[in-house]
């Protein structure tokens, strides 16, 4: 409708980010077959996540509930993420049409892995507040929970949202980038 | 009396014309009810004649009823005293006439009979009776023991009632008979089978009803019709009558009329001549009026089927007959006359060929053969008219049994074409679902008219009806039911459909929907399909009612949220569209793709607090929240008025122009999400969302923000806008 429709007109600052529609920035995310995510998810499962929750208290100071989310889960090593760059328009939760298809990757690879329950964790990049960040990272990873559960016959329980705002960006050479606004994937068993 | 039912005209404890009370009811005939009443003013019983509420609009039975009243001019202690035709408010007509308190001479027939002495006191008494009315040329038509009361157990005061007339004049009730014609009908003078009576036959029934008093029994007119009219045509057996009474009886009953006493006024010289113990007592009474001693013709035809005024005696209602007047003798009347008798008799399927003088047996013909049965849910509730034959005959009097009407039928013959009483129960068993039907049968065309409960209904009845049919020429109009639509059938057909929000009846009737009413429903609906789906499942069962699905239909995502929505009132706000380009409001809400639609709201003057929500609910799925966002997180009324009073008009998108700096909101249309798309204002105390949404978000998101909200919803106000593609 408004689109893409919805297009924020010459908003400078905006209009830099939602114009890209970029190639992937990592080799990683977008860039993974089925068979390097399934890899990943079965590394992940095996070791067990024992490594000790991060205390994520950014943005608990505002916004509610969504913060709360952040604290119980840890920050994999990079190496060991299943970054999928599920893009998102700026200030948008809205799962992009284009961006579906990835989600069907990572369903099959879920399935490969066996995966009985999954984290799905939300990231933003670093423009706005952090509160701000924290709840829009938290509604990014819900509409891909959400996705999943309708798409991927995963029932809500098994999978978990987490926000994690833009504590943890991907690439923090470019805080601003696209690659940061991404959902992450974490095997929990 | 008999029990009061919630039909009759009258009920006990009515007040008729500021005078009578009504006690009680003493029968009901065909066409009238007789009640007994009492006048509050003279403190006189009377009976009350009332004609039913169907029939007091008809100007027929009005002249008929009239002509009953006639008999007021009569003045004669014998016959029962009419005082007044009345008309109620509501258009009920009534007769009032005395109430006669006593026995019935049938009472004594079913008690043994009468003593010759006291019989030759009633022959007298109705005799003077007869000479009056006869002098008005009124003849009773119908005398029988019934219709002779003894005032207070009298024989001297004997009273002949029920000079009724009234007859249903339509061909589907010819005739109107009760259950006790048959016994009635025993004393007819032979003449009156072919239609023809006149005061003669008057005396013929008083000499057969003293007969059969005497007797304490019914005459044996026979068991079969062809019996009927040989033995109508064969004197009386008086045998074992003690004179002078014997002699009596024969100069009444001799089968030729030219045989008979020809007067009443010869009757009466009769018994002065006769050595008659009474006659000592009590000298002639000369009628007041003196008359010819010929009496002229009766008036035109003026069948009666009414029940007995003026009994406070005898349950059953309505002795009936029916006349034929001479000189329209020939045709159908004449049937008519015939088929009353031949009904009356009730013998079994038998006919007769007597005005032809064929002995081979036929039923009489008439022309035209009219039936007409009325009713619903499985019973019939009238039948009138003509049957040729003595199954349907029973079969309909049995089902109309438990109705409580009387059945009216009787049996004749017609140009009946073969099959014809096959398909009449066909068509009767077929009629049996519908809730309210009307079978008018003329010859060999049916004229149905009803109701069906529903459209599934009227077409199952229609293609049975006309499967059953056979050789009748079938006109049929089903109308489509219910009378009175209520509410809640209404109510599950909502809650099925309403898969976008509530659905509800606008301004719904408390008593339901008449017929023909027009079925409103607000709200919205997921799909066209839904909305058709709605549409028809509400016509389904609302009969001929026109049905309007006031609202629009949003896709899914569109749903989700507005189910999610609470339930406020407007609040007033406004909702203007214009055009980034040009300083045109878009009054319809279209916009093609291309174009900037830019939204103002309008704060009514009232409202000065709390916060508010602007978003733009788009068919992809999408929302955009126009306020607050990360651009303008200022929703607070009082905030964004500063101040100001009055309406308070809010940009909320603008033009491409006044949004390239980037700090403002703007929409252009494009062809991706073309169809509805809905702008919606929220207003609230305080804030709901926990913070500021992102500008886009899916619905499903948005619902549950909508769900898991911190404060009530004060107001929602929304308006559509509909995306096109170039035109």
């Amino acid at each position: 409708m408004f689109g893409h429709a919805f297009k924020f007109c010459a908003a400078a600052a905006l209009a830099a980010m939602i114009g890209v529609t970029a190639a992937p920035v990592l080799a990683q995310g977008a860039g993974m077959t089925e068979k390097e995510m399934t890899d990943a998810l079965l590394k992940q499962k095996t070791r067990g996540l024992s490594l000790a929750p991060v205390a994520k208290p950014a943005g608990a100071d505002e916004g509610g509930g969504a913060a709360v989310a952040a604290e119980n889960f840890a920050i994999l090593p990079k190496e060991e993420q299943v970054n999928i760059n599920i893009r998102f328009d700026f200030d948008s939760a809205a799962l992009r049409d284009d961006q579906k298809p990835k989600l069907v990757a990572l369903c099959n690879a879920v399935k490969g892995a066996g995966v009985e329950k999954l984290r799905i964790v939300g990231h933003t990049d670093s423009s706005g507040s952090a509160a701000y960040n924290q709840r829009l990272s938290l509604l990014r990873a819900e509409e891909v929970r959400r996705h999943l559960s309708s798409t991927c016959e995963m029932p809500l329980e098994s999978l978990e949202a987490v926000g994690m705002g833009k504590d943890a960006l991907f690439d923090s050479a470019d805080p601003r980038g696209e690659v940061n606004r991404r959902v992450e994937f974490q095997a929990l068993s | 009396m008999m029990d009061a039912l919630p039909g009759d005209t009258f009920q006990p404890g009515d007040l008729l014309n500021n005078t009578y009370r009504v006690e009680g009811i003493l029968g009901r005939g065909g066409t009238s009810e007789v009640y007994r009443a009492r006048s509050e003013i003279s403190g006189r019983v009377v009976a009350v004649k009332a004609l039913r509420a169907e029939f007091s609009r008809n100007d027929d039975y009005l002249a008929l009823m009239t002509r009953e009243e006639d008999i007021r001019e009569i003045r004669n202690d014998a016959i029962v005293r009419y005082y007044d035709t009345q008309r109620t408010d509501d258009g009920h007509v009534y007769l009032v006439m005395d109430y006669v308190d006593g026995p019935g001479l049938d009472q004594r027939l079913k008690q043994g009979g009468m003593s010759a002495e006291d019989l030759m006191v009633v022959a007298r008494r109705v005799a003077e009776g007869l000479v009056a009315a006869h002098g008005r040329n009124i003849v009773h038509r119908d005398l029988s023991p019934d219709n002779i009361i003894l005032r207070n157990g009298n024989p001297q005061d004997a009273v002949i009632i029920d000079f009724g007339i009234a007859k249903d004049t339509n061909p589907g009730a010819a005739t109107i008979v009760g259950n006790d014609f048959a016994g009635k009908y025993a004393y007819a003078a032979p003449e009156q089978l072919g239609g023809q009576t006149d005061a003669r036959s008057d005396l013929y029934a008083l000499g057969a009803l003293l007969l059969a008093t005497f007797r304490g029994k019914q005459p044996d007119v026979g068991a079969n019709p062809m019996e009927v009219v040989t033995r109508k045509g064969l004197p009386l057996d008086s045998s074992g009558v003690p004179e002078p009474l014997k002699s009596l009886i024969e100069r009444l009953t001799a089968p030729q009329r030219e045989d008979r006493l020809q007067t009443a006024r010869d009757v009466l010289a009769y018994l002065q001549t006769a050595n008659l113990p009474e006659a000592e007592e009590r000298t002639v009474i000369v009628p007041r009026a003196s008359r010819p001693t010929t009496v002229p013709p009766p008036p035109p035809a003026q069948p009666r089927a009414t029940p007995s005024p003026a009994r406070a005696v005898a349950g059953a209602a309505a002795p009936l007959a029916t006349e034929p007047a001479p000189g329209r003798g020939k045709g159908g009347l004449i049937a008519v006359a015939l088929v009353a008798l031949l009904a009356a008799v009730g013998g079994g399927a038998w006919v007769s060929g007597a005005l032809n003088g064929v002995l081979g047996p036929s039923l009489p013909v008439v022309s035209p053969f009219a039936l007409t049965l009325a009713g619903g849910a499985g019973g019939i509730g009238q039948a009138a008219g003509h049957v040729p034959d003595q199954v349907l005959q029973k079969q309909i009097s049995g089902a109309l049994a438990a109705s409580g009407n009387p059945a009216q039928l009787d049996l004749a013959q017609g140009t009946l074409a073969p099959g014809w009483t096959a398909a009449v129960q066909a068509l009767l068993a077929a009629l049996a679902e519908a809730p309210e039907w009307r079978l008018a049968l003329v010859d060999n065309s049916a004229t149905i008219t009803g109701l069906a409960a529903d459209r599934a209904q009227r077409d199952r009845l229609l293609a049975a009806l006309k499967a059953v049919a056979g050789p009748l020429t079938l006109d049929s109009d089903i109308g489509l039911g219910p009378r009175l639509l209520p509410v809640a059938d209404l109510t599950p057909v909502l809650t099925r459909f309403a898969d976008c929000g509530e659905l509800r009846l606008i301004d719904p009737p408390a008593t339901g929907y008449p017929m023909g009413a027009r079925i409103a429903i607000a709200g919205n609906v997921s799909a066209t399909g839904n909305r058709v789906g709605l549409a028809d499942a509400v016509s389904a069962i609302a009969g001929d009612r026109t049905v309007d699905v006031v609202g629009e239909v949003f896709n899914p995502a569109l749903c989700k949220v507005d189910l999610a929505l609470p339930k406020a009132p407007p609040g007033g706000i406004q909702i203007d569209f214009g055009f980034g380009d040009r300083p045109e409001s878009n009054t319809d809400g279209r916009y093609f793709v291309g174009e900037n639609p830019v939204i103002d709201v309008i704060l009514p003057a009232t409202m000065t607090d709390g916060f508010i929500f602007v978003s733009a609910l788009d068919v992809s799925g999408k929302v955009f929240h126009m306020l607050p966002n990360l651009l303008d997180e200022r929703n607070s009324v009082a905030e964004l008025r500063k101040g100001q009073d009055g309406p308070f008009k809010l940009r909320v998108a603008w033009s491409m122009e006044e949004a390239k700096d980037g700090d403002r909101l703007a929409f252009q249309v494009n062809d991706e999400g073309l169809g509805k798309s809905r702008i919606l204002v929220i207003h609230a105390r305080e804030q709901i969302f926990g913070g500021i949404r992102p500008t886009t978000e899916s619905a499903e998101a948005y619902a549950e923000a909508l769900r898991m909200r911190s404060g009530p919803v004060d107001a929602l106000d929304s308006r559509i806008m509909t995306l096109l593609a170039k035109p």
